[in-house]
């Protein structure tokens, strides 16, 4: 079989809901494409740490302090689940490290904006965990088989960190007035992010990774998707959500919604966000400064001097 | 000391503030470890850590009439009693695993002690305590003799830092006020003397097979100093400032 | 992947044969995985793999968040006639 024609019996094979292992054949493309996925979901999980770790200092309590650290453990460990499988394609993980500090791959738009009080934590671990789950809940059944078997752990470990970040909501609105605040304000800032998170519409026809399965719906049903679920969830606390132009309509089965600002997705997400900088550089020093642990483990054992 | 409940609740404080503030501390490395792997890992350690500072301080607030978090949250820093060992920052991961290694130790020779305490709660926290402890003490023992054995860098940190700590690590076993009411009572099986000897009985002989630094037999029959479990410094009053910041900011709110 | 079971071989040409037949010939396999008993190092030592101390923190079950909610909602007003979404905007 030449290589056009295994490539076409390939996608075929895709296309229909064939699954693809990590030492099969594969059309570049298509290895390209499923890296370039899992890459950039890595990268947002190593970066994803950062807003929250600031916070793991500063939990209030004891089980708050407990549930962060694992919540943020969790996000270490997807990290490491998912640098394996792009690892499994071909890429090293140094290489990876290397070119997301060098700026050349992405990680998601939410993580580049700052935190500003311990409402942040509650409305992140809830809302942007939420959002990331919606579009998650997507891929247990991609083509590509390693990424489907990680992502099913991932899902059973976002929905813990759902239901925390919902309690931690929850404590605060039943709490001060001070504390329901807080709660408002952290959703005023998030919300343009959260509603950029899944992307601009694109055009089905044209969108690859939707055709080879790769991810299973398009960036608008996940909007949808996410806005019904947790629109509801927000407005029964007496939340407001900041956006005049938000409504469900019954008739078209869909929700309206002030158009988000994908300039600022754009800009975002090329590394000019409020924190993008200021966290790559932070993962730079923490990469250099433990090389030496890395060289001495990795590296054969040298003779005691 | 007037009672031994008051010697008790010293007890009690102790050793919930050594494993809270270390929890504290090497909570630090979740997101930034030397690799994935063990930053996964460490981050356990923590959280165990934290797990075991909370069930010490139920007990005591079982004890006292007050509330765990009250009592972990409340204090300004000279009300806290961890070993001199904790007032350190995080530093480096050579730093961290010396710290580990030595306290890892320690801890299990006090929990063997107290296992066997005639006051049941604590016999009983302590004998699920050790069982979560097998995890840490294989985990450092691991990377001390794998950092020892890299040579190079990572042994000269290595030997750096256990030089650095030393007189800080005696300090778990830190004279505590009303120790000898705990003794003579069987709630503290052992004197704090004996536990201190029994673990440099452990340590020291792992150190010395990897040729890594002790301090002179002299320096160990020392006994630490009284200050042991209250002198406090800038690194540990900048923690406390960090996790009392949410706490203290809203009087009287639940979180 | 689990665990489907073991056969009997003496060598891994003869494994991979038999362990066709025992998990794969019903089409109930997609792929098989067959490794020597003594390459697999086992982890079972229940301090490690079976801590004692609550960690409910780290599953769902640790979070009943039931009547924190209706105590929201009763705060906020919606529990009576509960925020249908599709009937407009809510405050």
């Amino acid at each position: 079989m030449n290589e056009t024609a295994q490539a076409d019996a390939f996608y075929a094979h895709v296309g229909s809901g064939g699954k693809v292992e990590a030492d099969d054949w594969m059309p570049d493309d298509y290895r390209a494409a499923v890296l370039k996925f899992v890459e950039m979901h890595a990268n947002s999980e190593l970066m994803g740490v950062l807003p929250e770790r600031e916070w793991i200092l500063r939990a209030p309590n004891l089980r708050r302090k407990l549930a962060l650290t694992s919540k943020v453990q969790d996000e270490v460990g997807h990290a490491q689940l998912l640098y394996r499988v792009a690892e499994d394609l071909g890429k090293p993980r140094d290489q990876m490290l290397a070119d997301l500090l060098d700026g050349k791959t992405k990680f998601h738009n939410v993580f580049h904006y700052p935190t500003a009080s311990w409402a942040d934590v509650g409305i992140i671990a809830w809302l942007v965990d939420a959002a990331a789950i919606v579009s998650q809940q997507a891929l247990p059944d991609s083509s590509y088989a390693p990424y489907a078997r990680t992502m099913k752990k991932i899902c059973w470990e976002e929905s813990v960190h759902i239901m925390h970040g919902r309690d931690v909501v929850l404590t605060m609105m039943n709490g001060t007035d001070a504390q329901r605040a807080l709660v408002q304000e952290a959703l005023d800032r998030w919300w343009g992010p959260l509603m950029q998170m899944h992307g601009p519409p694109t055009d089905p026809a044209k969108d690859k990774d939707l055709h080879w399965r790769i991810k299973a719906k398009n960036n608008e049903q996940l909007r949808q998707e996410f806005l019904s679920i947790y629109v509801p969830r927000l407005w029964e606390l007496g939340l407001t959500v900041p956006d005049a132009a938000l409504r469900h309509d019954e008739a078209e089965g869909r929700w309206h919604y002030t158009e988000p600002d994908w300039d600022e997705l754009r800009s975002v997400v090329t590394g000019h966000g409020p924190k993008s900088q200021e966290r790559l550089e932070f993962r730079r020093l923490a990469r250099d400064t433990n090389q030496w642990v890395r060289d001495a483990i990795i590296g054969p054992a040298v003779a005691a001097a | 000391m007037d009672t031994t409940r008051e010697a008790l609740a010293e007890l009690l404080l102790a050793m919930a503030d050594d494993e809270f503030v270390l929890g504290f501390w090497d909570s630090e490395w979740t997101g930034i470890a030397p690799m994935l792997e063990e930053d996964v890992a460490m981050s356990s350690v923590s959280q165990d850590e934290i797990g075991h500072a909370k069930a010490w301080y139920e007990l005591l607030a079982g004890l006292t009439d007050d509330d765990a978090d009250e009592i972990a949250f409340g204090r300004e820093p000279a009300g806290y009693r961890h070993a001199a060992l904790m007032n350190h920052a995080r530093t480096d991961w050579a730093f961290t695993v010396a710290r580990r290694f030595l306290y890892e130790h320690a801890d299990a020779t006090r929990l063997e002690s107290l296992a066997r305490s005639s006051y049941t709660p604590i016999a009983e926290l302590a004998a699920k305590m050790r069982r979560e402890e097998t995890y840490h003490l294989l985990h450092f023992d691991l990377w001390l003799r794998r950092l020892a054995d890299a040579g190079g860098e990572a042994r000269d940190r290595l030997a750096a830092a256990l030089e650095r700590i030393w007189p800080d690590a005696q300090a778990v076993f830190a004279p505590l006020d009303g120790e000898a009411r705990l003794v003579s009572a069987g709630i503290l099986p052992d004197d704090l003397e004996t536990l201190r000897h029994r673990w440099l009985d452990r340590v020291v002989p792992i150190l010395e097979g990897l040729r890594l630094p002790v301090p002179p037999e002299a320096e160990r029959a020392a006994p630490p100093a009284g200050d042991g479990r209250t002198r406090r410094n800038d690194d540990f009053a900048w923690l406390h400032g960090e996790f009392t910041m949410v706490a203290r900011s809203d009087e009287g709110a639940t979180w | 992947m689990i665990h489907g079971g073991n056969v009997n071989a003496p060598d891994e040409e003869l494994a991979v044969h038999y362990a066709r037949e025992f998990y794969g010939r019903r089409q109930e396999s997609h792929r098989l995985w067959v490794v020597p008993r003594d390459a697999i190092v086992e982890l079972d030592d229940p301090d490690l793999l079976n801590p004692p101390f609550d960690r409910s923190f780290k599953r769902p079950g640790g979070y009943l968040i039931k009547h924190k909610l209706e105590a929201a909602r009763a705060r906020a007003g919606t529990d009576a006639e509960s925020a249908d979404a599709s009937e407009g905007t809510g405050k």
